[in-house]
């Protein structure tokens, strides 16, 4: 009997519908078309590699995530495609799934150097320049912050 | 590895030529950049080589992509396709090419309308069906030639019709403008063999439609031309009052008449039917006002009435309804002078006699028995047996014997 309803969970699971998630290329695509980064974005994020070489004006934006939906699929030019490339080689970390403007691709490194295990919610609500900051301030609290 | 097609299609095409997105031109083929994801990049780069392939071999590794300084450029569209593609996708663009046609005032076609096939039909053998003589019964039936110096009698020619036969067709302006033209397309060709802007295609595709309407006026002058070997009585006094008719579009003479429908060679011909009255079941008159019965030289050859008219056999009381016919759908498909003139004696004859006052037939009846009957009344046509018309033979009940 057991077996029967653990194969019967098994099937009905696999015949639900699994939401669609466009892949990590056609979120990046989608950030590059709508800001029109050129290559020399890919100079601006060479220099901000490192943990704490990041350009420190960036924390002073708006801490507030950009609303954007990624489109289902992204088919580029090849320039675009160089350059979506060089962003997801230079920044070889799971916090780029969760990008939503070039500011927060540049600031993704130093925010995984810091900490590698933010939780994928506050990582997707909240914009990377105020984790950054809480991360940074010394009177840090494991609050998010709102 | 089909997504060149996709670009090009429908008004992307048009996009596409307006854009700085650079293409390839490679044995008459455009090649538009090759758009990527990585799949695509993948496939690419499995099973390219790293060198470039040359300009003009045509071949290499994937078929249908070439690799140039780089960049990958995927086979789109033969340009004789983007040429006739644009004509058909966008035909407001081709009538704006066909009007900046240099050299040109306007109007359609090109250099000079001669007159076409259809009108000469018209002219030589439908209207002598119509118009008859008046003088004597027994003289023969009039011929085109005869309807031809009747018109010029009655009409008065403005003397820039009377030029001689080269000038009506006006083959060395045409020439002239061929010329011109070609010139202009030599210049933007040979297009370059390296990537070049798209815009710059757009330029040697307007150029090249245009020569493609030039070459279809060519050809139809050609024909004409041809044709005329069909009339050795034509002389220029003929062909004046012929360029004066196509340069005009219209004639109406003697209750015959025709108007050009759209640009081309296509017309409208009518045939005006005069007063008429018509008789009830009770023996009451109705006097019919003229209206004219209007067949379409471009099919189907249906006759209708041009004017807003009520009769028993036409449905409601608007412009361009078809008449009710005994033989519906038996209508010749192809223009001929047979095909328009028994369509508009059919027409006449049905409104004339087809109405049988004790069967009532149509779609309505000048007495209407039942209620459904009478959305389109006709007691405003009655009029007295003894109208003056009538006793004066003005007016003639054509239903009388039915």
């Amino acid at each position: 009997m057991e077996l029967t309803e653990r194969i019967r969970r098994e099937r009905l699971g696999k015949r639900a519908i699994k939401p669609f998630t466009p892949s990590l290329f056609t979120r990046i695509a989608g950030i590059v078309k709508r800001y029109g980064l050129d290559p020399g974005f890919l100079n601006m994020l060479d220099a901000a590699a490192g943990p704490n070489s990041f350009n420190h004006s960036l924390l002073s934006g708006s801490s507030s995530k950009a609303a954007y939906s990624p489109p289902l699929f992204a088919l580029v030019m090849e320039t675009e495609y160089r350059i979506i490339i060089g962003i997801m080689d230079r920044v070889a970390n799971p916090y780029l799934h969760f990008t939503n403007s070039p500011d927060e691709i540049l600031l993704c490194n130093a925010l995984f150097a810091l900490n590698p295990s933010i939780e994928p919610e506050r990582l997707r609500y909240h914009h990377f320049a105020a984790l950054l900051e809480r991360l940074m301030s010394p009177n840090r609290t494991e609050n998010p912050p709102q | 590895m089909r997504i060149g097609w996709g670009l090009l299609r429908g008004s992307r095409l048009f996009q596409l030529l307006e854009s700085e997105i650079e293409i390839v031109l490679l044995s008459d083929f455009v090649y538009v950049p090759l758009l990527m994801d990585l799949s695509i990049a993948e496939e690419i780069d499995a099973h390219s080589n790293d060198s470039e392939i040359r300009m003009g071999d045509g071949s290499d590794a994937l078929g249908e992509i070439i690799r140039l300084k780089g960049a990958c450029y995927i086979k789109a569209v033969h340009l004789k396709s983007v040429v006739s593609g644009l004509r058909a996708i966008h035909p407001e663009y081709d009538a704006r090419i066909r009007q900046d046609l240099p050299g040109r005032g306007g109007g359609d076609p090109v250099v000079f309308s001669p007159p076409g096939t259809r009108l000469m039909i018209i002219l030589t053998e439908i209207m002598p069906h119509f118009i008859h003589r008046k003088d004597r019964m027994d003289r023969p039936k009039l011929t085109g030639k005869d309807i031809l110096e009747l018109i010029e009698r009655r009409i008065e020619v403005p003397p820039a019709c009377r030029k001689d036969a080269d000038e009506i067709l006006g083959e060395g302006e045409l020439h002239k403008l061929r010329e011109g033209v070609k010139g202009r397309m030599a210049e933007c060709l040979p297009l370059p063999e390296k990537p070049f802007p798209a815009r710059l295609l757009k330029e040697w595709v307007t150029h090249s439609i245009q020569m493609q309407v030039l070459d279809e006026e060519q050809a139809r002058i050609e024909d004409f031309r041809g044709s005329w070997a069909n009339y050795p009585w034509m002389s220029d006094r003929h062909r004046a009052v012929l360029k004066y008719l196509s340069d005009k579009g219209s004639l109406e003479l003697d209750g015959f008449g025709f108007f050009r429908s759209g640009a081309g060679d296509d017309f409208i011909v009518y045939r005006r039917t005069g007063e008429y009255a018509l008789q009830d079941f009770f023996g009451r008159v109705y006097r019919f006002p003229d209206c004219r019965v209007a067949v379409t030289t471009f099919g189907p050859f249906k006759p209708y009435v041009l004017e807003s008219y009520k009769h028993p056999f036409l449905e409601s009381k608007g412009p361009g309804q078809s008449i009710c016919l005994q033989q519906q759908g038996l209508h010749s498909r192809k223009f001929s002078a047979e095909a328009i003139i028994k369509a508009l004696e059919e027409g006449i004859n049905a409104l004339f006699h087809g109405y049988d006052r004790r069967r009532r037939n149509g779609y309505h009846s000048l007495d209407p028995m039942t209620v459904h009957e009478r959305s389109v009344r006709f007691e405003d046509l009655r009029i007295p047996r003894d109208h003056p018309d009538i006793q004066a033979g003005r007016l003639e009940i054509k239903n009388l014997f039915r």
